[in-house]
């Protein structure tokens, strides 16, 4: 999904990228529990009665179950900040803490949507500055992506005639 | 109204082509589609081992076969039914329809879907390749009770190997499952408005994952009792052989439910469409797979009630086992009232679904029966158990996977099936299976032992039928694998809700689906 922030004074705007998600963390964790709590119980439960190698199994289970979840939860809290101000556009990318970022001058900054011709690939929108390109919204569904790419270049467009 | 630059671009890398295509799928319709063929192939390679052990038992005597390859057949026909055709059609099901049921683009890990099926192949090869090793293959049940498995020739290794990589593979296809289920649903699409396919498939995976372990470390005693000198279950070096029964049954008895569970999710969907009304008693039923799956950990000891088990033991099991009566009948009767004064249709999934209703439940009553400890004396190892347990796996989740092929497959493939063939198929089956597995509970009851290949001549009669019918449903499922290619290569173009009475978010998608489904947000009522 996306949430824009505009600010119709100063033409500086906000656009915050998330991805879908339908499982708060804390509801992954206690889906996780409950089920380590089940299965070690068993597992532990056939180890005091002397059949240990039903534990390891078991253990190697819940880590993969574990990393499962934990990446998937990841990908679900990832998020964008594109952030377009005076002459600059700033990329954050990152889940609590932006770990990836990017500076692009406004100016010069195109907003491009590359579709691939069979539908095979979704699309890409990526915003391009003095030949360097960052993909944005990577998780967005084709509808969102669209309208974000629309509303990146309405935002960028007051600059641009400004500039003129 | 200003937009933005559109580029159409050649250089991402093109489609894979041709079986690169198939290797390397992560796309969840593709692996779907992997599932199921490679499930209908496994359906066939069991039903032939089928029809060697009902060829062997059309007359008392030996005939065709050795009573060790007889032995053969009924564990691999079983192993293979079980691991190879059942379950991994339902991941089939499951890897088409869940993303496009909660309105997700794919699954949630969808390079681990692909490891996950391509471990099946290799894993069956492994384990038919054991028929053709000096000693042959498994031969001591698909139950693989030691002493008499560690009698195995050189396959016993390969044998364990093939059952663990099925295990990961079911693991790895469960995870996928629960993360896709819990993480993946399209706004709105909250866990009581998921249909019931999810929803069972979602308990199913939950009691996939605790189970596996279980299995796991179960054949992996066996093998150390074999070869690494442990004596987990061998009495001589002070080891319990009856405790292996109860940890393989801690595993097979949720299996069983793990195979039936998402056939109830099947039913559920085709029984409204048809019937023209909303599903009776949505959240009941919910709340019905929940307790059965709950139940299905504290029932196992009625697979074994002959060992020799305490009385309380024994009483426990029995009332454990018959309460699972009591959630399986709210859904029996909520299928019932769901086409009560409905304004219904008989298309072939509706038959299948309306079959699967009455011969589950025939199944479900000879379990009751079953469950009855002090009867169960007289019915364990005969062929009444046998009856019971195809009635639930056969005419349950085999007839739940036909319905769901025909209700699905015109959204699947874009083409309408031969409504006139689909017919001649459904009653072929429901008159062949019925031939097959009815006169099995008269054997069972007048004494005849499972599991072997001669017999005493007052059993002939039934046996001949049960081969006749044995043969009429075999053969009557080509029929089906027409109907299937048939489909897929023409055909009435289907329309998108393919179902007038349909409802669902995959129905509201294209026929055939596009190849990335709900590139716009799908709305929930």
């Amino acid at each position: 999904m996306v949430d824009i922030q505009q600010h119709a004074d100063t033409l500086q705007c906000r656009f915050v990228l998330r991805p879908n998600r339908s499982l708060s963390w804390r509801g992954s964790l206690l889906f996780y529990f409950s089920l380590l709590i089940i299965s070690s119980g068993i597992a532990i439960g056939l180890t005091l009665l002397g059949f240990w190698p039903v534990l390891p199994f078991a253990g190697l289970e819940m880590l993969a179950l574990g990393i499962g979840l934990y990446v998937v939860a990841c990908r679900c809290y990832e998020c964008e900040v594109i952030s377009i101000n005076g002459d600059s556009i700033r990329i954050e990318r990152g889940r609590d803490y932006p770990r990836e970022q990017w500076t692009l001058g406004r100016m010069w900054a195109r907003v491009v949507l590359e579709r691939c011709p069979r539908a095979w690939y979704p699309s890409r929108l990526l915003i391009r500055s003095h030949g360097r390109s960052v993909e944005v919204g990577r998780f967005l569904d084709e509808e969102e992506r669209q309208r974000l790419a629309d509303e990146l270049t309405r935002s960028l467009r007051p600059a641009l005639v400004g500039n003129l | 109204m200003s937009t933005a630059t559109h580029v159409h671009v050649e250089h991402h890398d093109a489609p894979p082509r041709g079986i690169w295509r198939w290797l390397s799928a992560t796309n969840h319709k593709d692996i779907g589609t992997l599932y199921l063929v490679f499930s209908l192939i496994m359906f066939l390679i069991g039903g032939c081992m089928a029809l060697i052990i009902r060829a062997e038992l059309f007359q008392p005597g030996l005939q065709f076969v050795t009573p060790q390859f007889f032995n053969q057949m009924t564990t691999m026909h079983a192993l293979v039914m079980v691991f190879g055709a059942v379950m991994p059609a339902f991941t089939g099901l499951a890897n088409w329809l869940i993303p496009m049921m909660i309105g997700a683009p794919d699954m949630a890990l969808p390079r681990m879907n692909n490891w996950s099926f391509w471990i099946l192949p290799f894993a069956f090869t492994l384990l038919l390749s054991t028929l053709f090793m000096q000693g042959g293959g498994p031969a001591g049940g698909w139950t693989l009770y030691p002493p008499l498995v560690l009698q195995t020739g050189n396959a016993f290794p390969f044998v364990i190997l093939s059952v663990h990589m099925m295990g990961i593979s079911s693991i790895m296809g469960a995870i996928n499952v629960i993360a896709t289920i819990l993480n993946m649903r399209a706004p709105g699409m909250t866990l009581m408005k998921m249909p019931l396919f999810v929803w069972t498939w979602l308990i199913t995976a939950y009691l996939l994952i605790a189970v596996m372990p279980v299995l796991a470390g179960g054949v992996t005693m066996l093998l150390t009792d074999k070869f690494f000198g442990t004596s987990f279950f061998n009495a001589a070096g002070g080891g319990d052989p009856v405790m292996f029964q109860h940890i393989f049954w801690f595993f097979g008895h949720p299996e069983v439910y793990i195979m039936i569970l998402p056939a109830f999710g099947v039913i559920s969907m085709i029984i409204p469409t048809f019937a023209r009304k909303p599903l009776f008693g949505y959240s009941s039923m919910v709340y019905a797979t929940a307790s059965i799956a709950f139940l299905s950990f504290i029932v196992w000891g009625h697979h074994m009630f002959t060992v020799g088990m305490p009385l309380a033991g024994e009483l426990f099991f029995m009332y454990a086992t018959m309460i699972i009566a009591v959630p399986t009948g709210v859904k029996v009767f909520n299928w019932v009232s769901t086409m009560w004064k409905g304004s219904m249709t008989f298309e072939t999934p509706m038959l299948f679904a309306i079959a699967f209703v009455i011969l589950f439940t025939i199944g479900g009553f000879s379990g009751l029966m079953l469950a009855i400890a002090p009867a169960d004396f007289q019915y364990q190892d005969t062929y009444f158990v046998v009856a019971h347990f195809h009635y639930v796996l056969v005419t349950g989740a085999v007839f739940s996977l036909m319905a769901a092929a025909y209700y699905w497959l015109p959204k699947w493939t874009g083409h309408m099936y031969d409504e006139k063939l689909g017919k001649i198929h459904f009653w072929l089956s429901v008159i062949g299976v019925n031939i097959l597995f009815f006169p099995q509970h008269f054997l069972g009851l007048a004494g005849m032992p499972r599991r072997i290949p001669d017999y005493a001549l007052q059993f002939a009669e039934f046996n001949a039928l049960s081969s006749i019918g044995a043969y009429i449903y075999g053969f009557s499922q080509l029929l089906f694998v027409y109907i299937v290619i048939k489909t897929i290569r023409s055909g009435e173009k289907a329309t998108d809700q393919v179902w007038e009475g349909a409802r669902g978010l995959e129905w509201t998608l294209s026929s055939p689906p596009p190849y990335h489904s709900f590139t716009t947000a799908p709305e929930v009522h």
